[in-house]
């Protein structure tokens, strides 16, 4: 009797839970937006703006043979995109298919630090507007690199470096680098990857030397005798700053259901607009590291 | 005001000093309570709520109307990007401390509830409904912005009747509507690091695809409403000594409705035409269907 009853339970525990595909078009019922993104640096040899279509997630088909062909859908190539600055210049952006993005020559539109920018596109007969400050540049940055671990196999380098924050001003950055050492069979990357370490402010005081460490190496079989090694501090606006931070951690924590999503800001104005027009600074350092 | 007519009205202040913690994300609800602690605040709430009742028909049938609105400070809530589990990184086995994950902001409540209610004779019951809203303030979340709170149920109803035709005999029937919760939902996409950028770091988590889902809300989606009939008999039976014994049988859910218990985001199955395509459906999982059980009391 009570193996039945076990059973029984078993059953309706089993018949009690069931899976149903959501019809999306029913209950997200998400409109079209038009994504725009653009940020603009003194340092730029091209000024690039990118608009395209973002759609919803759910219901969506995509092509994995060819994605990046798949992804042409997404682009809007008949958008009228114009900079301007405070001066009243501006300079249309034009599509260039092979970038995906709407581009115009550097040499053809002055961006200069602490200057405010204009955004303006027109697509999809709707308008939308947005505004930028190229923020200040930090002028040096001081590196430390020290031997960690060497075996038979690889040498494994720890580098610190420091700036000096930007006195007088809330500053966000976004640091960054890579070291390219030479190899019999061409040049081996190694990224400076300090995850969510690279997003730095000035929370710690103004005018205070921020700095961080990571880590490079090599193989041994390399036979390779120096590194080259780029440094890099961006001083960004802080819409660029959130936005990219928030996305980091949103693709880092990709698929776990124990993490909380994280919001990122939007100053695209206009109807169903949606990204970020934003300026930055880029210092870089190029050392030549000899490798003990 | 009259024998058959009251007007309420209150106040009232109240500390609390346990929270609740939940997660926004669609997938398994983790609604923790913790206590407050030497960096967690307790939890403050104000509420003004007026209100009239009247009884009707030789106080067969009342019927009771009542507006409230409450403010609450320090709320408590995970930050974005903040893991639930107490271990933040399994490779290492680093521990976090919960409170670093933890942001506190304010809350507001307000709505509506009517209630009619036969109380004599050997049909009994109510019909309630609830008009309400709850949000939240945080500005750690959501940039800054309200947003509406996870469980903010803006539609809330119960019809409950109780039939005893005898002494012997009681049938009950429950029926309960509710809107459904708010999520936070990535339920757009858009092309992933369209433009360069000197540093090198959103890149290394991309996907294949080219695209990155996204929202510019949180709790930007209401789940489906979810509603079920309940129904049960009880049979009386008077012992000596007055003690009684029942038993009872009852249906939980018993048009077995498909309520949701959690969302899921999928990849649809292979199909073997589209080899190489992928594509997203959301998954509603559903449990708690048409459950019979059976239950003895004795009193004594």
């Amino acid at each position: 009797m009570n193996k039945y009853i076990q059973i029984s339970l078993f059953f309706i525990l089993l018949c009690s839970a069931c899976q149903d595909p959501v019809d999306p078009d029913e209950l997200l019922n998400v409109n079209d937006r038009t994504y725009i993104i653009g940020y603009l640096s003194p340092a730029d040899t091209l000024l690039t703006v990118h608009v395209s279509t973002a759609v919803p997630a759910i219901g969506i088909q995509i092509d994995l043979n060819e994605p990046s062909g798949d992804l042409e859908r997404y682009i809007i190539k008949d958008a009228l995109v114009i900079i301007s600055d405070e001066k009243n210049n501006e300079i249309q952006l034009t599509y260039n298919p092979e970038r995906k993005n709407y581009q115009v020559a550097a040499t053809e539109f002055s961006i200069t630090g602490g200057n405010t920018y204009f955004l303006r596109v027109s697509a999809n007969n709707k308008e939308y507007t947005s505004t930028c400050t190229i923020p200040e540049r930090i002028e040096t940055i001081a590196e430390k690199i020290t031997l960690r671990e060497k075996n038979e196999y690889y040498q494994d380098y720890n580098l610190d470096f420091t700036f000096q924050d930007i006195i007088g001003k809330n500053n966000y950055y976004l640091i960054g680098g890579n070291a390219v050492i030479d190899t019999e069979d061409g040049p081996y990357y190694s990224y400076l990857n300090f995850e969510l370490n690279s997003f730095l402010t000035d929370a710690i005081g103004d005018g205070e030397i921020i700095g961080q460490n990571s880590t490079f190496s090599y193989g041994i079989t390399d036979e390779a005798t120096t590194a080259k090694v780029t440094l890099q501090v961006t001083n960004v606006e802080e819409i660029l700053y959130l936005n990219r931070r928030a996305t980091y951690l949103n693709n880092y924590n990709e698929g776990n259901p124990f993490v909380e999503y994280s919001i990122a800001p939007n100053n695209i104005e206009g109807e169903d607009g949606v990204g970020v027009f934003a300026g930055y600074q880029l210092t870089e350092k190029v050392i030549e590291y000899e490798l003990k | 005001m009259k024998p058959d007519l009251a007007f309420k009205a209150s106040y009232s202040r109240m500390n609390q000093y346990i929270h609740l913690l939940s997660s926004s994300g669609i997938g398994l609800p983790t609604d923790l309570w913790v206590s407050s602690t030497d960096n967690i605040k307790p939890q403050t709430s104000q509420q003004f709520a007026v209100g009239i009742a009247k009884d009707f028909f030789n106080k067969d049938y009342s019927v009771n109307l009542e507006g409230y609105y409450k403010t609450l400070d320090d709320v408590i809530a995970y930050k974005e990007g903040a893991s639930f589990l107490a271990i933040d990184n399994l490779e290492s086995g680093k521990n976090s401390n919960w409170e670093d994950n933890i942001t506190a902001g304010q809350g507001w409540a307000y709505g509506a509830e009517i209630l009619l209610r036969k109380q004599t004779g050997p049909f009994t019951g109510w019909l309630g409904y609830t008009l309400a809203w709850s949000e939240r303030q945080f500005d750690e979340l959501n940039l800054g912005k309200k947003f509406y709170d996870r469980y903010d149920r803006r539609h809330d109803i119960s019809l409950v009747g109780i039939y005893k035709p005898n002494e012997k005999i009681t049938l009950s029937g429950t029926w309960v509507f509710s809107t459904g919760n708010n999520y936070t939902l990535p339920n757009q996409q858009r092309v992933a690091n369209p433009v360069g950028f000197p540093i090198f770091n959103n890149s290394a988590y991309s996907s294949y695809a080219g695209v990155e889902d996204f929202t510019t809300q949180r709790n930007n989606f209401r789940g489906e409403t979810s509603h079920r009939l309940d129904l049960g008999v009880q049979f009386h039976k008077k012992k000596k000594k007055n003690r009684e014994r029942i038993w009872g049988i009852s249906l939980y859910n018993s048009y077995a409705r498909r309520n949701p218990f959690i969302y899921t985001i999928e990849y649809k199955d292979f199909d073997p035409n589209n080899p190489y395509t992928e594509e997203k459906e959301l998954i509603r999982t559903s449990v708690l269907m048409l459950i019979p059980s059976i239950n003895y009391t004795f009193k004594f």
